[in-house]
Formats: C-alpha cells, sequence, structure tokens
C-alpha cells in the first residue's frame, strides 16, 4: 500500500467514524415547502363549524384537544370547556409546542375570530404538525350560533367588548343601526382575510404552468 | 501496458468523483442517477406513438399513453444525454473516440454483437424487474443505503461470478 | 435545502443534463467505456469496476449523511426506492447474467457508444428490446411477481437495527476490506493483465 492509498484509507475512515456517531435530522424534513403549504391554506379541510365542534365537547371526545390562542384575559373570562390556553404569541415555545407535537390528538385552534386560530395553524402546519384544525368564525361564531343564536348582543359584550364596540362603530360608519346590521357586517368582514390569499394562488399556479 | 492504464483515472479517485456525482444529483434534484430508464422511457413512447390502442390496453404501456407524462422520466432523459455528451469530452481528451466493436481476440466480431444484444435484452428485463439498473437500482441505492440497493448489487455481482464461467471464452 | 429545484422544471431539467455530463465524463475517465474492463472484474484481471463502483456508494452515503448532518440535505425529500426482496433478487440475477454475456450495464453501455463502440449500440439495443418484451408480457409474466415481497421503503440500518451512522461506517469498512481483499487475490493467484 502506498501512502496516497494509505492517506485515502485513513481520511475514508476518520469521517466514516465521525458521521457514525452522529444522528441523522430528520426533523427538517418535516417543515413542509411553500407549494405544500399553500395547497393546505386553499384547502378549506382545517375548518370545524362551532357546531362540529360543540358536538365533540357534548359527546367528550377523547382525541379532543381545544386549544385558546387569545390572550389570557379573554381566557380567563370565558372559554370552551376543557380549553387551555397558549396566547397565540407564546405559541413557539417549547413547551407549548410539545403540545402541538403529537398525532393522537385532534387539535382545534380557537380565537374570537377566524384570523388568530389561522395563524396558529399556519404556524403548527408549516412546523409539520399534523392534526390541527380551526375551529371556524372563533369564539364570535360560537356565541352567535351555539350559545345565544338570537340575542347575542348581550353575550358579546361580555367576551369581547373592544370587538363588540368596534363592531358597533363599523355598523354606524356603514349605516347599520339594528344588531343584525352588526352582524351582516361581521360576515362581511370574514372573506377579507382570505383575499390575498386567492391572489397569491393565481401568482403560483401561472410560475408552475 | 503501463502507459496505457495511465490514462485510466486511478480508480479511488474516480470513485470518489462518482459519488460526488451521485450527491449532487440528490442535493439539486432529490433523483438516483440511471442508464435505464431512458431507454425504457424511450420504448414506451414508441410504442405508445406507434401503436396507441395497443399501448392503452397494456398496463406497462399505459402510462405512457398519459399526457401527463412523469417528469422523473423526462429528468432520466436528459440526464443519459449527458452521460452520452461527458463520455465523448472524457474520450477526446484521452483519444479513445474510435469507432469499433471491441472484442477479445478469440472471438468474432460477430458473436459478440450477438451476445451484447442477449445481455441488452437481460439487462431490460432484469432492470424492469428489479425497478433500476446497476447504477439506477445498485448505486443509487446504495447512496441513501436502502435495501433494495445493495440487495440488487448482491444479485448483479452474485449471478454475474457464477454465471462467468460459462462465458469465459468470450472474454479471456 | 436539498433539493434545490423541484421536479419537472426546467432547471431541474438542466441540473439533469450538467449532472448526466459529469458521470459520463467521469465513467470514461475511470475505463468504463470498455467492456472488456468492465468483465475483468469477474475473472480477476481488472477490478477496477469494483474499485469505483464500493467507492463511489460509500462516498456518496457518507456525503449524504454530513449534508443532512449540515442540515441542508433531507432524507425524506428524495429518491427512496422500496424494497421488493424476491423480485429485487430475481431482476438482479437476470442482469447479472446479462453483464457477463454483454459486458456493460446501461450506464457505461452509453459511455460505450460516445466513445465510438458498436458493441455497446448492439447491447443499448437489446436494452429496448428486452424492455419491450417485458411490457408485451407484463401482464402474464410480471404484474403479480414484481409487487410480492414488499417491505417497505427499508434502510440497511433499520433492518440491522443501527444508526445510520453505524451502518455507513460497516460499509466504509467493507468497502476497504474487499479493496484489500482483490488485490489480494490478484497478486496471490497472478493473474495476469489482460491488453485491451
Amino acid at each position: 500500500m502506498n501512502g496516497r492509498n494509505l492517506f485515502g484509507v485513513v481520511l475514508v475512515l476518520v469521517l466514516g467514524a465521525f458521521i457514525a456517531f452522529t444522528t441523522v435530522n430528520r426533523k427538517v424534513s418535516r417543515e413542509i415547502s411553500p407549494d405544500e403549504l399553500h395547497q393546505k391554506i386553499i384547502e378549506k379541510t382545517r375548518y370545524f363549524t362551532p357546531e362540529d365542534v360543540a358536538h365533540f365537547i357534548i359527546s367528550e371526545d377523547p382525541a379532543l384537544q381545544l386549544i385558546d390562542v387569545r390572550d389570557p384575559k379573554n381566557h380567563n373570562k370565558f372559554t370552551l370547556k376543557g380549553a387551555f390556553n397558549i396566547p397565540l404569541n407564546e405559541l413557539l415555545k417549547k413547551e407549548n409546542l410539545a403540545y402541538l407535537d403529537q398525532d393522537a390528538y385532534k387539535t382545534i385552534f380557537f380565537s374570537n375570530g377566524s384570523t388568530d386560530a389561522d395563524v396558529a395553524w399556519l404556524l403548527a402546519t408549516r412546523l409539520g404538525y399534523k392534526n390541527v384544525y380551526v375551529m371556524k368564525g372563533g369564539m364570535n361564531a360560537w356565541i352567535e350560533h351555539i350559545l345565544d343564536p338570537r340575542e347575542h348582543s348581550v353575550i358579546w359584550d361580555r367576551v369581547d367588548d373592544e370587538m363588540y364596540q368596534y363592531r358597533k362603530g363599523a355598523s354606524k360608519f356603514f349605516g347599520g343601526k339594528s344588531d343584525e346590521a352588526v352582524q351582516d357586517n361581521a360576515e362581511d368582514n370574514k372573506p377579507k382575510p382570505k383575499t390575498p390569499t386567492k391572489g397569491k394562488k393565481k401568482e403560483v399556479e401561472g410560475g408552475c404552468g | 501496458m503501463e502507459d496505457k492504464s495511465k490514462k485510466f483515472m486511478n480508480p479511488y479517485l474516480a470513485g470518489v468523483l462518482l459519488g460526488f456525482v451521485i450527491i449532487a444529483a440528490f442535493f439539486f434534484s432529490g433523483e438516483g442517477l440511471g442508464g435505464s430508464g431512458a431507454v425504457k422511457d424511450a420504448v414506451r413512447t414508441t410504442v405508445a406513438k406507434i401503436a396507441p390502442s395497443y399501448a392503452e390496453n397494456n398496463n406497462y404501456f399505459k402510462s405512457a399513453v398519459d399526457s401527463e407524462h412523469s417528469p422523473i422520466k423526462t429528468w432520466l432523459v436528459f440526464e443519459v444525454l449527458g452521460v452520452l455528451i461527458g463520455g465523448v469530452i472524457s474520450g477526446a481528451f484521452a483519444g479513445r473516440l474510435k469507432l469499433m466493436i471491441e472484442h477479445s481476440p478469440k472471438i468474432s466480431s460477430k458473436k459478440r454483437i450477438i451476445f451484447a444484444v442477449l445481455g441488452g435484452i437481460l439487462f431490460g428485463i432484469g432492470s424492469q424487474l428489479g425497478r433500476g439498473c446497476t447504477s439506477g437500482a445498485g448505486l443509487s441505492g446504495m447512496a441513501v443505503m436502502s435495501v433494495s440497493g445493495f440487495l440488487v448489487v448482491a444479485a448483479i455481482f452474485g449471478t454475474g461470478y457464477l454465471a462467468a464461467w460459462f462465458f469465459r471464452k468470450l472474454w479471456i | 435545502m436539498a433539493p434545490i429545484f423541484q421536479q419537472g422544471s426546467e432547471w431541474n431539467l438542466l441540473a439533469a443534463l450538467f449532472i448526466g455530463i459529469a458521470f459520463g465524463f467521469v465513467l470514461e475517465r475511470a475505463g468504463f467505456s470498455t467492456s472488456r474492463k468492465l468483465a475483468g472484474v469477474f475473472y480477476g484481471y481488472d477490478f477496477t469496476v469494483l474499485k469505483v463502483f464500493f467507492t463511489a456508494a460509500f462516498t456518496a452515503a457518507m456525503g449524504l449523511l454530513y449534508l443532512n448532518y449540515f442540515g441542508v440535505f433531507n432524507y425524506e425529500l428524495v429518491w427512496m426506492p422500496t424494497t421488493y426482496v424476491v423480485p429485487t433478487l430475481v431482476g438482479g440475477a437476470i442482469m447479472g447474467v446479462g453483464f457477463i454475456m454483454g459486458g456493460f450495464c446501461p450506464g457505461t453501455s452509453m459511455c460505450g457508444i460516445a466513445t465510438g463502440k458498436i458493441d455497446a449500440l448492439a447491447f443499448v439495443g437489446g436494452i429496448a428490446i428486452g424492455v419491450f418484451f417485458y411490457g408485451v408480457s407484463y401482464e402474464w409474466l410480471w404484474e403479480d411477481f414484481r409487487l410480492t415481497t414488499n417491505i417497505g421503503k427499508k434502510t440497511m440500518s433499520e433492518v440491522l437495527g443501527i444508526s445510520p451512522g453505524i451502518a455507513v461506517l460497516i460499509f466504509i469498512i467493507f468497502g476497504l476490506f474487499v479493496f484489500w481483499l482483490v488485490d489480494k487475490v490478484k497478486k496471490e493467484y497472478n493473474i495476469k493483465d489482460v491488453e485491451y
């Protein structure tokens, strides 16, 4: 064996010995690509309606994990039965991620509307977590549809005064007077976050085709 | 002899470089290298073009009829075109470009061609059954440490050694 | 994060072309464009194939582990074959006989064509015939058989129950041992070089 071969053998063995004691990192892989994420965003399969959630709670679904992503103040005022609180701005803390990083439970995020819960869902999905969902319409819809479908104004007041005041204000601004108009405005506001998504869809599809 | 063998690269160095090529294939495209895939694609596309109704009813040729063509196949076609170009470049540098039928002095050119075709036929069948050839299933499979890659290499070289005795007159 | 290019994109095809060029260049440099050198591995007069082949395989296996270690490569996003034990072994055995008869494998035959070997062209013609025959006889010979003994996308480390790094190290040591062994065999039995 000449010197050059010996050098090669030693080099390969040293490199091999080093890598032998590392572990293969598969975690990176679970972060999904922008394309996949986009696909999941435009599929609406992440949504459960408040009725679905109510059904899960009543039937005491053992695989249910409700996560309230509002701030603790709102959470302590009123929340869903069995829900625990992970405020959106603390979602990425390690101890909180431990709740999300599993397959056994179906995790349903909710906030006052859909937006904050959607953000939480987006982050969790981006991290590759499975089985994460959003309660569509959030607590507002919950109260409207489940707690008191008719006389919602009183309970609204209790759950989120600010939101209620804002909507009342907005309703006045748009010329509405009654509570029904408030509700209509709330409906009108809902598609708002979706609009940029639609624009993005076109862009990406154009790029691929 | 001495200066002739010098024209070939040191096998270990060539191996390391080939390893880097495999890594590049995985790194840039997420694909393994291949040799037979392009031929397979060419055959399937040809059959689908010439006899579309037959191909439609054959489970093997059927997928080539679809307008949605699997991109991996096209990747392999481009890769094999590259192999041809790379071979010409290297051969030109080493002065090895020469039209010839290479065979052991003990056999005729005709015999060599016949056995080359027979060997090709077997490779064609075997590579479809084994899901890739020496480079595709074997080399790339071993690079990702897949069981399939090791099995196919063991089978190819194992049978090669077993059969070598019967065909020794072809080579030595 | 690897893979860099998306499947089916033009960039990916361009990458394929360049990777192919590098592949062809190295194969030709190593002497894989000549069938007599390739066949030498089975008669002990030239072990180049074995050396190049195993060096390439463990270099790539180790390199991919390193890329993974540095967080730029991810095994789950790249090609990984499903293992069908018996079809793979039978297919490999058929290819083994084809190798000794034809003196090429598909990749090297492309290289042979590039340097003007007419026998390599005949070999590729043979592959096309073989693929055609396989396709014609697919439904009654192969279709069911090729799907038997499926053990999934298994890696050696999973089967042996060791970490991937250790598996690669064992593979390297095995490869080096084989290199030493074949040189010793050639010397011991005093196998003559063959002129080609």
